[in-house]
């Protein structure tokens, strides 16, 4: 069988697209765990932990994402290109929009290993940012993506913008409604995750 | 518990991976049904795949490719 040159061609596509299903559900999640949302249904600090690995796998494919494209002669991008927002000569706007998407992404999981040296204020601000993350990385794949033309993915850029964008509505508007935390965790698992829950 | 964690995390991990390699096929291989039905199949860096006329696959020689510009064309 042989080697399809346009291998790492597909493989950037298919990542990028892996990569926005993980951003999104990690944004999902997190707006899940301080919206308190899921309480009753799922426990708080296991969906903590989850939230915090599937942003961490939203990264690690990120990283394939750009990695692959490199070595790829069909799309010839330059690492410049993807470091930089602006020099890109395809879409320069659009991929961007991605760059910028990339940091927000790299700033948000590594905050999870530098919350004890942030207080209260510039972890919220962090996590606030998360949102723009998003926002640019659903503009990246609309604008920049090769797929963006197929219903499929048109409905997945749309039922995936909808959701954030009402579990964002629900965690302004409705949270601050919600019952008070009780000053115990009833849903702590460990140590480690309850410290973590009561950090967020 | 922490087994519960581990477990979560690589169901995830695993879900993950298997839709990346899904989505690699599913895209690899509506470029190639792409690409034939459209006569035009992608120039590769060292050669082109064509279809002949009962749509097999086939090598065009280097010196009888025509130049198709679509370097910095295509996106992510």
């Amino acid at each position: 069988m042989d080697f399809d040159p346009h291998f790492y061609w597909y493989v950037t596509r298919a990542s990028g697209m892996v990569a926005f299903a993980l951003l999104t559900l990690a944004t999902g999640l997190g707006l899940a765990v301080t919206s308190r949302l899921s309480d009753g249904l799922l426990n708080r600090p296991w969906l903590f932990e989850v939230h915090k690995f599937v942003s961490l796998l939203a990264l690690a494919f990120i990283g394939l994402h750009l990695a692959v494209l490199i070595p790829d002669s069909w799309t010839d991008f330059e690492p410049i290109d993807l470091l930089l927002p602006g020099p890109s000569p395809y879409r320069p706007l659009a991929v961007a929009m991605g760059v910028l998407a990339m940091y927000g992404a790299v700033v948000g999981a590594g905050s999870f290993y530098i919350r004890k040296r942030l207080d209260r204020r510039t972890w919220r601000a962090l996590h606030y940012a998360m949102f723009g993350t998003f926002v640019l990385a659903l503009l990246h794949g609309v604008y920049a993506g090769t797929d963006s033309g197929e219903a499929w993915m048109r409905l997945t850029y749309f039922m995936t913008g909808l959701a954030i964008f009402f579990l964002a509505v629900f965690r302004i508007l409705a949270a601050p409604l919600l019952r008070p935390e009780p000053s115990g965790t009833p849903t702590a698992l460990s140590g480690g995750a309850a410290r973590n829950m009561r950090a967020h | 518990m922490t087994t519960s964690y581990l477990g979560t995390k690589l169901a995830l991990a695993c879900a993950s991976f298997l839709a990346f390699a899904g989505l690699t096929a599913f895209v690899g291989a509506r470029e190639r049904e792409a690409g034939i039905q459209a006569g035009a199949p992608p120039v590769a860096a060292s050669g082109v795949v064509a279809a002949d006329d009962q749509g097999a696959s086939i090598s065009v020689p280097a010196d009888q490719q025509t130049p198709t510009p679509v370097a910095r064309t295509r996106g992510t």
